[in-house]
């Protein structure tokens, strides 16, 4: 009688944690997938998909080519200009968190520059700007562009933080 | 070892909780996936919406089949990168709103089973660039002069195709050109406005026997700002009997024009096959009446060869213009899943 006691006060207490850990789960996951990874995907878009306003303080940060023509402007997503892609490099963290409303998160940007000679990306980042310090709480979205200048490159956004 | 029912009934529980920890943890992680492989498939079609418009369409860098082999390679090294397939059509969009579909290319490995993220974007090729380009051809690469022996004379009536567009292939509003030929000290003049990026100039040329050899042309474009530039070049002529312009291209009331949509027919009235030139490159042995259904036909001005099956030495140039059309892309990406 002892045993079945102590096996079905054992159980419950495992039933307990175990229930404790799916909502535990699902409140991360909640976490994770409307918070960070939600910001990871705005800030990719905002970057690659926009040509920002670089003549304001802090600059709305956006690096999609764009003309302006007699028909308004055209933009052409995830093709980064390089000279708003040196301009982003020359700011510090501050002014990117500001520019990309990432005021309490953390971020990285790297970029790797496809090699047209060996056919292959580098194993190790073309170009890092942003936070070296990334916290366990991560989002992190990639997406493929292209420079102005017609190299292909692969870009990493990771978001931390947060809360 | 289970001998009471309480202690089915309690493995059971503990079973189920194991399970539906694994499950919730996996739609976890399956929902995030799924949101990053989705901005990975937006770029990609980006990506290949900017090479299809810059290097195709508009520079005319790559030809068709390079731009499908590029396409195979950027997902077969995302694929290397990301470990997600990928598969990317095109559709045309016709004017009556109708569509048709292309194979254009996929990652260089088997489909695996998994998740599929489909992603449409549209692309119309453009430019803000207002720089003109414009060039003239002949109709007859060697136009036919006519000697009238009897009278000691000879004539000829060449035709001269002034053609002017932007960088995004659209014919260039407003302009003038002028075409002057020089044989020996004879000179004829004429003018007239380019229409639609289109200007077609006849000069009835003639004078006494022997006939010349050959003609200096020099064409004169006017653009709508103001600005002449000319270009010159020789042509020689062939003896035969003036025919005048024996071969056009026309729609399917029979109406000459030098202007098309994609999915329009073109015909020619005299005329069975054509070889099409473009920035891109050399589209040879193509049948007439042609539908322009094809992704090899982008937007922007063509030169058309003109030739009737019985007699090959009457080929005739003629340009026409493919006016803008709209693209979809489709990118599938499916990321194998366990």
């Amino acid at each position: 009688m002892k045993q079945i006691i102590a096996f079905i006060v054992a159980t419950l207490i495992l039933s307990i944690y175990g229930f404790y850990g799916i909502w535990q789960l699902r409140t991360l996951g909640a976490e994770l997938s409307e918070g960070i990874e939600h910001r990871a995907d705005l800030v990719i878009r905002q970057l690659l998909e926009n040509p920002g306003n670089w003549s304001i303080s802090p600059p709305s940060i956006g690096l999609a080519c764009s003309e302006i023509g007699n028909s308004g402007e055209l933009i052409f997503p995830y093709v980064v200009d390089i000279n708003k892609l040196n301009q982003l490099v020359s700011l510090n963290y501050s002014t990117l968190k500001a520019g990309l409303s990432l005021i309490d998160y953390d971020i990285r940007i790297v970029f790797y520059y496809y090699n047209e000679t060996s056919k292959s990306f580098p194993s190790t980042p073309s170009l890092i700007i942003g936070s070296n310090v990334i916290g366990q709480i991560r989002g992190v979205r990639h997406a493929m562009a292209r420079l102005s200048n017609g190299t292909l490159c692969e870009v990493r956004v990771t978001v931390s933080g947060g809360g | 070892m289970i001998s009471e029912p309480i202690e089915l009934i309690l493995a059971v529980v503990l079973v189920t909780i194991a399970i539906a920890t694994a499950i919730s943890f996996s739609r976890v992680v399956t929902k995030q996936e799924l949101a990053s492989e989705r901005v990975l498939a937006r770029s990609i079609a980006s990506i290949i919406g900017d090479i299809y418009a810059r290097d195709f369409v508009m520079y005319g860098n790559l030809t068709l089949q390079e731009f499908k082999n590029k396409v195979g390679e950027i997902c077969t090294l995302v694929w290397n990168r990301t470990g997600i397939w990928f598969n990317v059509s095109m559709y045309l969009v016709f004017l009556n709103g109708s569509e048709a579909k292309f194979y254009i290319n996929s990652t260089n490995a088997n489909r695996p089973r998994g998740d599929v993220v489909i992603i449409t974007i549209p692309v119309m090729p453009g430019t803000a660039d207002q720089n003109i380009t414009w060039y003239w051809i002949p109709y007859r690469d060697e136009p036919i002069l006519q000697e009238n022996t009897g009278e000691g004379t000879w004539e000829s009536e060449p035709i001269f195709y002034i053609v002017a567009y932007t960088r995004d292939g659209m014919p260039v509003q407003g302009g003038r050109a002028r075409v002057r030929i020089q044989i020996g000290s004879d000179i004829w003049q004429e003018g007239a406005d380019v229409i639609n990026g289109i200007c077609e100039i006849t000069i009835r040329l003639g004078g006494s026997l022997p006939s010349p050899i050959d003609m200096n042309v020099r064409v004169y474009y006017t653009d709508p700002d103001g600005q002449t530039t000319s270009s010159e070049k020789s042509l020689n002529f062939r003896l035969g009997t003036l025919k005048g312009k024996q071969q056009k291209l026309v729609n399917e009331t029979a109406d000459e024009v030098w202007h098309f949509y994609i999915g329009d027919t073109i015909y020619a009235s005299n005329g069975d096959t054509m070889n099409l030139t473009n920035i891109r490159e050399l589209i040879p042995k193509v049948s007439l009446p042609l539908t322009l259904d094809e992704l090899i036909y982008a937007q922007g001005p063509y030169n058309a060869t003109v030739y009737i099956a019985s007699a090959s030495s009457d080929k005739a140039n003629i340009p026409f213009f493919i006016f803008p059309y709209t693209v979809r892309i489709e990118v599938k990406a499916v990321a194998p899943r366990g």
